[in-house]
């Protein structure tokens, strides 16, 4: 009886002292942090995270909304959502969807993951070696950069987060930084990118879809732009000219390759939608697709009946611009949808001509998803020809409107190239280039940037308001909330604001009441 | 070796009753004889064995056809027991005897009558303690007291019976459970649903993070307690911490323990029984006929806007030349269309018998059900069987496995419409009651005529997405397919020791593996042609398969010591075990539409992909537990226990949590000085108690930062950080103290006991804590964060023949309880996320959760009634929507203008400004500013009853016995939003005929606003929606008569048993939803979104026992 109690003793000890290592479980189909972090494709797949959650909806959606939903290129069309009518209706409010940047703060915090982790990848796996490790840092500081370029575009300060969300224990309210530190933060970002950074993948698909050295160019030029820093931004655009294998495809062949087959020869960067993976939901609900051509937005009726507020046909006094230009029938259809047009921009594949002359968009089937072009050629030429034209001087401007006609003369085939004479001055190239701008990039989510640049030139809305008035039809209250300059950032969103007590409300939004509650 | 280790330990400890014990050699013998009878002579096939010290049996033949034997003998120490049916055993000592012929006797002397003064006792495993010694807050059931219910389900049954015990059924639908709670909610995220143990081994349901619970629940529930109310033999339920220490971390929400019946030594017995049960639905709310609906819908359309143009809807005109005229000139009682007479038949079969040595219970059953609503059925097939095998005195084992597979076809639910309401009820039910009336079911022809087809609203129509999309509800529930089998198996082996003579000292060691196989088939389909989306959207032809199977085992070694002293009055036992619990589960599911035919509608066939997931999860939990009991003259008891927990949920610092618990009872009626008033006062014992119990995470892998799979991005595979490592996650303790007391009056024929108790939960678990979105995670799975109250007090009382003649005698029963619950203190952070802003929308309530006030507040506006003037005049038109002062006189500005009454006046969260206008709602303006907004959101009440409880007498006249029992609850509120969605007159849905009194022109005097589709804010969240969901229902009514032994003798039958049962015969309640019994939602906040009200039944059954 005795041996029988020690044996059990002898056990019962032993399964205690295992029952810690017992209670050890891992999950079975996730791996955790303690176990990643060991190979290169490891590394990748994070670094592909970055990209994947830039064609998640939840970005896709605001890159729409916050760069072009809100310009006079754009109204309601059929059966908008509560959100995206409130942001027409110029009531934009702290519980607004659109107020919500979570989805590229999760881009972000991939990136910061990214840059975090992977250098402790190199010793560990052979194949990784310090120069994949930085091509591949370049990838994820230009991600980042886009980010927050496009946070600090729509919120004009934002919460600046360089390090990872690893545990529990970390202070997740972040306060805002300035506009001044975050812009500082990104061009130094892309300075290191623009070192390593690939000029080529291997595939035409790769070279288009991830970050290339034209890329980080373009997007440091853009950000050159908005920052006022336009001798800087002229260059960046140059490096990127200078890149002879990036072609502008032929005018009439741009709605097919372009923006239908994608990964053309002028895209410089390119969001890859896949049926499989993501298809691009916001161009398929916004803009429309095969079996619902009337998309929830719309291309406004003033452009077609009011000719001075269109780009198109612009023919004031002595001008005559873009009397035939096929980018008019390639944009947008004269039928209406809703309170627009419908828009065909990324969701025909052509327009098919009948014997007798009449033209039929033939859709993109539900089989199909378009990319979303984030830079391409025709983009950084116009920045570098906005960029001379604010620089002034005879020599800047005249080459400024060449840049011009490169864009023009392909897309206006009968037409005669713009000549500098009837654009003598600073303002009307500054005015050219914008609406060039306008007609070129139409619906590719530039529109609202471009308009707040010249916004911020001044330092006043008054300009922007010139553009955006037919659009508010006279409506008294929403031509006030587009005067103040706060208001034309978007505000941060009520939840956000109530778990981060660190965070202020962008001025014009402060509601004492709302906060006191 | 780490993960096998607990069993390989267990079968070790098996191993050892038998390898310990070496045998004694002795010397061989052959002994030889013959077994006869006086009046039969030789007797054939008589069993001879050889049994040792402890009676297992070592060797065995039977006689031949002379009645003749041979045995070897292993040793002559042991002696041989001879038996034969029908005669009196005998057992002889072997000794040096080399031949025993044995005389059996006949078993046929009667038995004089023997008194058994012993009393009950209460067993979990090897702790084994009378119960009159149980210091703890338990409640016992014997399911006797329950014979003749149709219950399809334990815990309905349990319903009014149970002290402190608050369960809701969450609907009347075929296969729904119920909400159960045990002295109130003691966490606000974590499940609140208490501990089942089904005879000592716990069940155990695991979910995987992404599992919807709150959805889930229902169905998950009502499987739970599959077991067949006629296997069971008793139910206790333990409510305070004390008790419930001993199952630590699963305990915290108290615990049912379910003992089944058992075999029984005798010939076999083999008992049938039959139910069936007739279900009808008790008369809902009145919706609207046709006509009158139509009248609503142009009245609601023209308000608003003022245009005759805007109520021209063809729909509604009765325009003969419209071509769907036929199809929309109908009086359809939609909800008639979709419900029936529901029935149920259920059979079951027992055999149950055993010998000396084995005993055996064998249970099959087959259950069939019709639901109330059409296309709902369910069938289960059960089976149970229980087999215990003494091997000796000293060494047992046990077989136990049930077998159970469940068929659901159940409503099909999807967001059909545009919900653009609140709360959208999605089952067949809601649809039903939203369904414009005056749309036909069939399509009909050109002459009114219905065809086969059924009708569908063409996607054409004008009509705005409410009705365009509300898909119509008969297609529905005959067209689309929600079938779910489940296959469960539960094998359990135990095995039993005792290391010495059990009737001196005892020393017991126990065992059990108990395994847990389920697995779940789900298969939906939602044919395209009875919806109106197109063939791209993902509603179109939408079929979905899932599949989900885990495997838990579960295994408990433990050792019982119980020394006997020399002096009696002390009595001690000693307890301990080791108890594991592993579990495996993985889950499959794919979601495919577009498919080609409605024909071919498995998942598998080819469309578009829209989902395909795979999930796997494993756990582990290991506890440590000992107990001891004390008992000093049988009056002075003391009892404690200490269980350590560990999980696989935590890091590594909180893997382990410590549950203690202790308990006192005095029976003070047992000391000499109160022997005067044994009299009448029989029973007096005092309870008091203290225990904490624990709270675990749903999920695992909380500890870990994890990475996981989301797809690619142009051909790269994608890993993401899925989660934030939960570093400082720690188990919710909830620690309780409990005195109780326990009376018998008049020889315990009133038996009493009450309790009171004060429960705080500290590191409450919260799920789902909100982080800031640059965080890039949105949420943080769990987070300990604040503590809170639950305080309150039982009574039982239960009377035995206080009424009793020859033949006539009453029984009755009685409890109620109250609890009381308070956020003591909550984390800022959490407080913030669940403290939204009120976002001026109708329909919705502000939520709050706050410090010192109780879970499930609900807030909102004051409604007066309604404005019966459009213009103010004073004198004449004073009920008009203008602001008052405090004195109820009438603002007005500096030239004598009244001051108009608006809604949301400075524009918060967006909203505009509304000015009330005659027949709007009237909201009381609190704050006396001539604006309604959120500063006039008061405290409407809460969803907590004040106390609940049940009643019931029982009845008996010779073999006729007459159960009564009722339940009730009081004090609660309950938002009713289904009554909201019906009467608000705001969309294209049908209303209940209350709208029919509806303010319709300058000076009517009425309490329904006027009809405003899309417009205006005549519902807002206001107490005219929140209603006193106290009622008292009536429940059971049973008769059942046993017909008399004397008659059954004729046709050999034991006995047989007829009943009849009314279930939920009446509610009394002031509640105007179609029932009052709505469980918990979300903020704790009772919500009758107008689900299946609760059947009633007519219950036939009959029991023959062979």
């Amino acid at each position: 009886m005795k041996k029988l109690n020690i044996i059990l003793l002898v056990f019962l000890v032993i399964g205690l002292e295992s029952c810690n290592n017992w209670l050890d479980l891992k999950p079975e189909s996730e791996v955790v942090l303690e176990d990643y972090w060991q190979t290169e494709s490891q590394a990748t797949a994070v670094l592909a995270a970055g990209y994947r959650g830039l064609i998640s909806d939840g970005c896709m959606e605001r890159m729409i909304v916050w760069g072009e939903l809100r310009s006079d290129n754009m109204v309601a069309g059929k059966d908008p959502s509560d959100a995206v009518l409130k942001v027409l209706d110029v009531n934009i409010t702290p519980t607004n969807a659109f107020a919500d940047w979570s989805s590229f703060y999760s881009v972000i915090n991939y990136c910061n993951t990214f840059l975090y982790y992977a250098p402790s990848v190199v010793n560990k796996d052979q194949n990784f070696t310090p120069t994949k490790l930085h091509t591949m840092e370049a990838e994820a500081l230009t991600l980042r950069a886009l980010s927050y370029f496009y946070l600090v575009r729509a919120f004009h300060e934002v919460p600046l987060i360089l390090n990872p969300s690893i545990s529990d224990a970390q202070n997740y309210k972040v306060p805002k930084s300035s506009e001044r530190v975050i812009l500082d933060q990104i061009i130094a970002d892309l300075l290191i990118a623009k070192q390593s950074a690939k000029t080529s993948y291997g595939s035409e698909k790769l070279n288009k879809g991830r970050i290339t050295l034209n890329a980080v160019n373009s997007l440091l030029a853009d950000v050159y732009l908005w920052d006022q820093q336009y001798a800087n931004c002229a260059e960046m655009c140059n490096q990127v000219l200078a890149d002879k294998t990036l072609k502008l495809v032929q005018g009439e062949k741009v709605t097919t390759n372009v923006f239908y087959t994608g990964n053309s020869t002028e895209s410089i960067f390119e969001l890859q939608f896949d049926i499989n993976i993501q298809y691009n939901n916001s161009v398929r609900s916004g803009y429309g697709i095969y079996d619902q051509q009337a998309g929830a937005l719309a291309y406004p009726l003033y452009f077609g009946s009011k000719g001075t507020f269109s780009p198109f046909k612009y023919q004031p006094a002595t001008l005559n611009e873009s009397a035939d230009d096929v980018r008019e029938s390639n944009t947008a259809s004269t039928f209406e949808n809703g309170s627009g047009y419908y828009i065909f921009k990324y969701v025909i594949s052509q327009l098919a001509e009948s014997l007798s002359g009449i033209k039929t968009p033939i859709y993109r089937t539900s089989s199909t998803t378009p990319n979303w072009i984030v830079y391409r050629l025709s983009d950084v030429i116009l920045m570098r020809a906005e960029a001379l034209a604010q620089l002034g001087s005879n020599d800047n401007l005249k080459e400024s409107v060449k840049l011009v006609n490169t864009t023009y003369l392909r897309s206006n085939i009968t037409s005669d190239s713009l000549s500098f004479e009837k654009y003598g001055d600073k303002v009307s190239v500054q005015d050219l280039v914008l609406r060039e701008r306008q007609r070129e990039l139409m619906f590719e989510g530039k529109r609202w940037f471009d308009l707040m640049r010249l916004v911020r030139r001044t330092n006043s809305p008054s300009l922007l308001l010139k553009y955006i008035g037919p659009k508010l039809t006279g409506d008294v209250m929403k031509i006030q909330k587009m005067s103040v300059m706060n208001a034309l950032y978007m505000p941060i969103l009520q939840s956000e604001l109530q778990i981060n007590t660190s965070l202020t409300q962008n001025p014009f939004y402060v509601d004492t009441d709302l906060t006191s509650n | 070796m780490k993960s096998n280790f607990a069993i390989t330990l267990l079968f070790i400890l098996l191993l050892l009753p038998f390898t310990a014990k070496s045998e004694r050699p002795g010397v061989e013998l052959i002994i030889q004889g013959t077994v006869s009878s006086k009046t039969d002579g030789a007797i054939i096939g008589a069993s001879v064995t050889e049994i040792d010290g402890n009676n297992r049996i070592v060797n065995g033949n039977i006689t031949d056809v002379n009645g003749h034997y041979v045995l070897k003998i292993k040793n002559s120490e042991n002696r041989i027991s001879f038996t034969y049916i029908g005669y009196v055993k005998q057992i002889r000592k072997i000794g040096n005897s080399k031949s025993i012929n044995i005389l059996l006797e006949e078993n046929t002397q009667n038995i004089k009558e023997i008194v058994v003064t012993a009393g009950k006792r209460h067993s979990e495993g090897g702790y084994n303690i009378p119960k009159r010694e149980i210091a703890t807050a338990m409640q016992t059931i014997d399911m006797k007291e329950m014979e003749g219910l149709q219950v399809s389900s334990v815990d309905e049954a349990l319903q009014g019976r149970i002290a402190g015990l608050d369960i809701v059924s969450n609907s009347g639908d075929a296969g729904s459970g119920t909400s159960m709670r045990i002295r109130g909610a003691s966490s606000i995220n974590g499940s609140s649903q208490p501990l089942i143990v089904l005879n000592g081994v716990p069940y155990e349901m695991q979910v995987t993070q992404n599992f919807d619970y709150a959805n889930s629940n229902q169905e998950q529930f009502a499987n739970l307690l599959s077991i067949n109310p006629d296997d069971i033999q008793e139910i206790s339920v333990l409510k305070d911490a004390a008790a419930s220490a001993v199952w630590g971390s699963k305990g915290a929400n108290g615990v049912i323990m379910i003992t089944t019946k058992k075999g029984r030594t005798g010939p076999t017995r083999i008992e049938y029984s039959y139910r069936y049960t007739g279900t009808i639905q008790p008369q809902g709310k009145k919706m609207l006929n046709g006509d009158d609906y139509t009248m609503l819908m142009k009245q609601e359309l023209f308000n608003p806007a003022q245009s005759s143009l805007a109520s021209n809807v063809p729909e509604y005109t009765y325009d003969k030349s419209f071509p769907d005229y036929e199809n929309y000139n109908n009086n359809t009682d939609w909800v008639k269309e979709v419900t029936q007479i529901g029935n149920i038949s259920d059979h079951y079969l027992t055999l149950s018998g055993g010998g000396d040595r084995a005993t055996y219970r064998v249970s099959g059953g087959y259950l069939s059900q019709n639901g109330t609503i059409i296309g709902q059925t369910n069938s289960r097939l059960s089976t149970r069987a229980y087999l215990d095998y003494m091997v000796s005195d000293r060494l047992k084992f046990t077989a136990e496995l049930s077998y159970s597979y469940e068929n659901f076809n159940r409503s099909y639910t999807f967001d059909f419409g545009d919900n653009n309401s609140p709360n959208e009820d999605l089952s067949i039910l809601g649809i039903a009651y939203k369904k414009m009336p005056n749309s036909s079911v069939y399509n009909q022809d050109a002459s009114g005529n219905n065809t086969s087809a059924y009708f569908r609203t063409p996607t054409t129509s004008t009509l705005n997405s409410d009705q365009l999309y509300l898909v119509n509800p008969v297609a529905l529930a005959m067209g689309a397919k929600n079938n779910v089998k489940n296959y469960r198996t539960l094998p359990t082996f135990r095995a039993q020791y005792d290391f010495t003579d059990p009737n001196k000292t005892l020393l017991r060691y126990n065992m059990y593996v108990s395994f847990d196989i389920n697995n779940d088939k789900t298969t939906l389909f939602l044919p395209g042609a009875i919806t109106n989306y197109g063939w791209t959207d993902e509603r179109y032809n939408r079929a979905e398969n899932g599949d989900r199977e885990s495997v838990t085992i579960q295994t408990d070694n433990n050792i019982a010591w119980q020394p006997s002293f020399e002096n009696k009055d002390h009595s001690f036992l000693l307890y301990g075990s080791l108890q594991t619990t592993e579990g495996n589960s993985s889950f499959q599911n794919i979601i495919n539409y577009g498919l080609e035919s409605s024909n071919a509608d498995d998942a598998s066939t080819a469309g578009y992909l829209k989902e395909e997931k795979t999930e796997r999860g494993h756990w582990r939990s290991m506890g440590i537990l000992g107990r001891a009991h004390y008992s000093y003259l049988g009056r002075y008891i003391f009892d404690g226990t200490f269980r350590r927990d560990g999980s696989t949920k935590f890091g590594n610092g909180n893997k382990w949590g410590n549950f203690p618990g202790v308990s006192l009872k005095w029976i003070a009626t047992d000391e000499p000085f109160m022997a005067g008033s044994k009299k009448w006062l029989s029973m007096l014992a005092f309870r008091p108690g203290w225990g904490i119990a624990g709270n675990q995470p749903e999920f695992d892998y909380l500890q870990y930062s994890r990475y996981g799979n989301n797809g690619s991005y142009a051909g790269m595979p994608v890993s993401i950080p899925v989660s934030l490592q939960l570093k400082d996650l720690k188990w919710e303790t909830t620690s309780s103290v409990n005195y109780g007391c326990d009376l018998g009056f008049f020889d315990d024929k009133i038996l009493m006991d009450m309790n009171v108790y004060f429960k705080k939960t500290t590191d409450m678990l919260f799920k789902d804590v909100v982080l800031p979105n640059s965080s890039g995670f949105g949420k943080l799975t769990y987070q300990n964060a604040g503590s809170m109250n639950n305080n309150g007090w039982e009574i039982n009382l239960y009377a035995n023949k206080i009424v009793s003649s020859k033949d006539f005698s009453i029984d009755f029963r009685f409890n109620i309880a109250n609890s009381v619950n308070k956020i003591v203190q909550l984390d800022d952070a959490i407080l913030n996320t669940y403290n939204t802003n009120f976002n001026y929308n109708n329909g919705s309530y502000l939520t709050r959760i706050q410090e010192g006030n109780s879970f499930g507040s609900i807030y909102g506006f004051k409604y007066k009634g309604v404005y019966q003037y459009d213009k103010y005049i004073a004198g004449s038109q004073e009920d008009a929507p203008v602001g008052r002062n405090a004195n109820g006189k009438v603002i007005t500005d500096e030239k004598g203008v009244p001051l108009p009454m608006y809604y949301n006046y400075s524009k918060k969260s967006g909203g505009n400004p509304y000015l009330f206008r005659g027949g709007d709602a009237k909201y009381e303006d609190v704050n006396h500013d001539g604006n309604i907004d959120n500063l006039d959101i008061v405290y409407l009440g809460n969803s907590n009853p004040l106390f609940n409880g049940g009643f019931g007498p029982t009845f008996r006249y010779k073999n006729l016995s007459c159960t009564m029992t009722f339940n009730y609850r009081y004090g609660n509120k309950i938002v009713n939003t289904a009554r909201m969605l019906n009467e608000n007159m705001y969309s294209m849905n049908n209303q209940s005929t209350v709208v029919n009194w509806r303010w319709r022109k300058d000076g009517d005097v009425t309490s329904v606003p006027r009809a405003l589709y899309n417009y205006g804010y005549n519902w807002l969240g206001s107490d005219r929606f929140v209603e006193d969901g106290s009622f008292l229902r009536f429940k059971y009514l049973t008769f059942n008569y046993s017909i008399p032994r004397q008659l059954l003798k004729k046709f050999s039958v034991d006995k047989l048993n007829l009943y009849l049962t009314f279930e939920n015969i009446f509610v009394l309640t002031k509640y105007t939803g179609v029932d009052p019994e709505v469980g918990y939602g979300s903020f704790g906040i009772s919500e009758d979104k107008g689900q299946t009200p609760r059947a009633k039944n007519l219950t036939l059954g009959l029991t023959i026992g062979l």
